[in-house]
Formats: structure tokens, C-alpha cells, sequence
């Protein structure tokens, strides 16, 4: 692999088709997902459908030329970002030059050797090509996240929870499950209690002991009922 | 066989004889009697016959982090019968996490704060007082024990590889989690995704309010990756970030 990261996905512009065969051939033994365009209005297509982390660009084309395309490419949200290496038949300083100034990170000229190739591809890449995007500390986005548990044990007050979590204490949170809905419990609510979680060592796991909120009469009998098999 | 404390005893493991006599003049002061080590073996042969109400572990015995394994060994052999809290002058908020998920319940940073000292020791005295008087419980049946357990969480960042969560709660790493909210569309192009948990570090704050008292305020944050066979999520992450950025 050419990076440790996954999927790495390479744009490969160039309107010969020979020249893109083979560097799709050799990325995709360094287990690259390619794609390929043959003009610079293809390949933007292609990267608003699959942004890439890199593009490998022919300076020499029909419709757009590939300086051209690297003067405009910063007003492609999608390509902005993105690490370009040209990849040309041209050797001459000035077009070696001009590809540079205008932001290529590197340039190789056809024909060129694989290993080279692939270790200028490797030292370009990014592994996080489209940065991050760090939210307001004071508007940040709430979101609900839902983990595995069991439920250990049970009483008319209470339950005992195992879970790979360690819930923080006095925390409302939600639990669904079978045995809840035999209980008639259909949208309980739930609020841990003051005690920091216990933590099995044997399995790793958590245990909680949480409070039932707002519980009916007719599933505290249930569960008396069902407490007639204490243990 | 192990006796119980009939009043709180604390065991502490510490190779610093000044933050011994420290920590027993300060839990002494809160009714706490104090065992106190500066040394592995003669502390975990202590713990074979004797149950604290809780250890106070440092991290760093000499050189080495002997504290991990202590932790680790404890819980192995013992459970979860007794608190066990970390007590070190590291500050890295992922060795603080290690520890928690080995096993620790709770971490102290040296120096100590007394006022916090004193909230978190009445917290696990109070516990086990509780623990006592629990009513009768039943065991649920291993066939319909399963649940789905929700917990409310904050988004502090997006990258294209995964997704920052903040929250007081610890999900231990290699699990794996289902992600909703209201703007789970626009970021990753779904209403949910599943990530698995990569890494914790804990947020630690610790202030002074105008009455005096010393609040620490804690939370993890929390990596979870993407499912690296999700092409489209992958994709898509990418077009909300580049629109972010561009």
C-alpha cells in the first residue's frame, strides 16, 4: 500500500489512454482505487463525484491544457485541497517551471521509472488531504450515539447494566430491548445513579447501576411478578 | 482470608516518602486510615488479605509505569470489588485514559487538591454505604439480556477519516457505535453511520468557584474511525469538507 490510510483514491487525467492504462495498472497493484478522465472537464466531473487525494496531470491536452487547469483548480472546492504531480512527455525547464509555480508538487517526465513514481506519489500524499473541520465549542453539534449492553440485573427501582461504555454518573440515557417490551417498558426512561460504574476486569466491560424514571404501577407488578425467581 | 474495614482505610502504593506522609495527614483529616507502600509486592500482598475501601495508586513507581499493570493486575484478580484511583503528576490526557481503561475509576493529579481530594473520598465512601442497602435484585436470563443503551454525545470535529466526539461518558476502544443527529445528512450523507472507536483522552479542568471550592470538570474526547469499506461515506465526508474549507 502506498499509504496506511484507506480508501486512497488517485485521479489520473490524461487523454492517452496507453499512458493511463499503465498507471492504472501499477496503482492498482499498490491497491489504489483509480479514476480515470480524459480532459480536465472529466475529471472535474469525477472528483465531485468521488473527491481524490491526489491527481496525477498530462500538461498536454486537446480541450484544456494542464497549466490552464492548474491556474483555475483553487475555485474547485472538491480539487482545492488536493496534491497535483504532473506527468508529461514535455522536459523542457520552462513548462518543468511553470508547473511548479503555479502549485504542482511535483513533476515526473514520461517515460519514467515505477519505483519513482511511486515513491513521489507516496511522499505527496496526505493522509488528511481535506483537513478537519473543528466545530464552535459554543454551538457544537448534539448527536446520539447507541452501544451494546446486557442487562444484569433487575428491581422495582432499579437495574443493573453491563456495557462496554462507562456511562457517566447521573446521566439520563435511553435503553430499548426485548426483555423491557415483556415488562410493558415500551419508551422507559432511564437516569444513572450518583456512583461512578463499577468495571469488570475479567471482561472488560462496565457496570452501571441505573434509576427508573417515571415508571407505571402495572410494570413495577410486572416486575414483582417476575421477582418471584429472585436468585 | 480478607477482612473488611469496618471505617474507610485507604491503601496507598507511592515511591515518594513525602507524598505518603502528604496523602496520610490530608485522608486522616477526612476520617480515613491509611496503609501505605513504596513498593509493588509488599502492597499487592497486603491486598491479598485486606480489602481497602479503595487504593490510591501512583503511575510511576522509580522510573517505570508500574501503575498500568497494577491496575490491570488488580482488576484481573479481583474485580470490581474496590475502587481504584491513579494518583500521578502526569497530566497526558491519553496515559489518563489508558489507566481508565484498564480498569481505574478515578485520577488525581498531583499536587493534590485537597477540597477535591475530600469530594471524591466522600463520593466512594457514600458508594459503598449505598451499595448495602440495594433492594432485592433478579438476574435477567442471558437470552433477553441484550439491549440497545442511547447516550447523548457532542461533535467537537469531522475529518475524512473519522469523527471527534466529546462527552463524559468513556467508550472503550475498539467499539463499535452507531452515530445520529439532525445533521447527520449533511456531514457524512446518511442519517447514520457506524465508527469504531480508536482513541480517548481526557479533558480535565479543575477551577476554583467564588465559595472556594475546587470543581473539576472532566470529559473524553473520543476518535472514532469510519468503516474503511465505506467508499460513499468516504465520499461524502470529502464533498462536506471541501465546501467547509473552499
Amino acid at each position: 500500500m502506498i499509504t496506511e490510510t484507506t480508501p486512497q483514491i488517485i485521479l489520473i487525467i490524461d487523454d492517452d489512454p496507453d499512458a493511463r492504462m499503465i498507471l492504472s495498472r501499477l496503482l492498482g497493484r499498490e491497491g489504489v482505487k483509480v479514476l480515470e478522465a480524459e480532459s480536465v472537464k472529466e475529471g472535474i466531473e469525477q472528483a465531485e463525484k468521488s473527491p481524490p487525494q491526489l491527481v496525477l496531470l498530462d500538461l498536454h491536452m486537446p480541450e484544456e491544457d494542464g497549466l490552464s487547469f492548474l491556474r483555475r483548480r483553487h475555485a474547485i472546492p472538491v480539487l482545492a485541497p488536493v496534491p497535483f504531480i504532473i506527468i508529461s512527455a514535455l522536459s523542457d525547464s520552462d513548462s518543468i517551471h511553470q508547473a511548479i509555480a503555479l502549485g504542482a508538487v511535483d513533476y515526473i517526465i514520461k517515460p519514467y521509472r515505477s519505483q519513482i513514481l511511486a515513491a513521489k506519489i507516496k511522499k505527496a500524499f496526505k493522509e488528511k488531504t481535506f483537513g478537519t473541520h473543528e466545530f464552535n465549542p459554543a454551538s457544537l453539534p448534539v448527536a446520539k450515539i447507541k452501544v451494546r449492553g446486557e442487562i444484569r440485573l433487575i428491581s422495582e427501582a432499579c437495574l443493573t447494566l453491563q456495557s462496554p461504555a462507562k456511562i457517566a454518573a447521573e446521566t439520563k440515557i435511553e435503553i430499548d430491548g426485548a426483555y423491557l417490551k415483556k415488562l410493558g417498558m415500551d419508551q422507559p426512561s432511564f437516569q444513572t445513579l450518583a456512583n461512578p460504574p463499577l468495571y469488570t476486569g475479567e471482561v472488560r466491560e462496565y457496570l452501571s447501576q441505573v434509576n427508573f424514571v417515571g415508571l407505571t404501577e402495572i410494570n413495577r407488578q410486572k416486575i414483582s411478578k417476575l421477582m418471584g425467581n429472585k436468585p | 482470608m480478607s477482612t473488611l474495614p469496618q471505617s474507610p482505610r485507604a491503601l496507598v502504593i507511592d515511591d515518594d516518602p513525602d507524598f505518603i506522609q502528604l496523602i496520610t495527614v490530608a485522608l486522616k483529616t477526612l476520617g480515613i486510615a491509611v496503609d501505605a507502600y513504596q513498593e509493588v509486592e509488599p502492597f499487592l500482598l497486603h491486598l491479598k488479605d485486606h480489602r481497602p475501601t479503595f487504593c490510591l495508586i501512583d503511575l510511576h513507581i522509580g522510573e517505570v509505569a508500574v501503575g498500568f499493570s497494577v491496575v490491570k493486575s488488580i482488576r484481573e484478580v479481583l474485580g470490581n470489588e474496590i475502587p481504584l484511583i491513579i494518583a500521578s503528576a502526569t497530566t497526558d490526557p491519553q496515559a489518563i485514559a489508558h489507566a481508565m481503561e484498564l480498569g481505574a475509576d478515578d485520577y488525581l493529579t498531583k499536587p493534590i487538591h485537597f477540597s477535591l481530594l475530600a469530594a471524591k473520598m466522600k463520593n466512594y465512601i457514600s458508594s459503598r454505604k449505598i451499595a448495602a442497602l440495594q433492594p432485592p435484585f433478579m438476574t435477567v436470563p442471558q437470552s433477553e439480556c441484550s439491549v440497545g443503551i442511547e447516550l447523548e454525545v457532542k461533535i467537537l470535529a469531522i475529518d475524512e477519516l473519522g469523527v471527534t466526539l466529546g462527552s463524559r461518558h468513556l467508550l472503550r476502544k475498539g467499539l463499535e457505535i452507531e452515530l445520529a443527529c439532525p445533521e447527520a445528512k449533511e456531514y457524512f450523507g446518511r442519517d447514520h453511520i457506524s465508527v469504531r472507536v480508536a482513541s480517548n483522552s481526557l479533558d480535565v479542568s479543575v477551577e476554583v468557584n467564588a465559595a472556594g471550592d475546587t470543581i473539576e470538570t472532566s470529559g473524553y474526547r473520543t476518535y472514532c474511525a469510519y468503516d474503511p469499506d465505506d467508499e460513499k461515506l468516504f465520499d461524502d465526508v470529502r464533498k462536506w469538507l471541501a465546501k467547509k474549507t473552499g
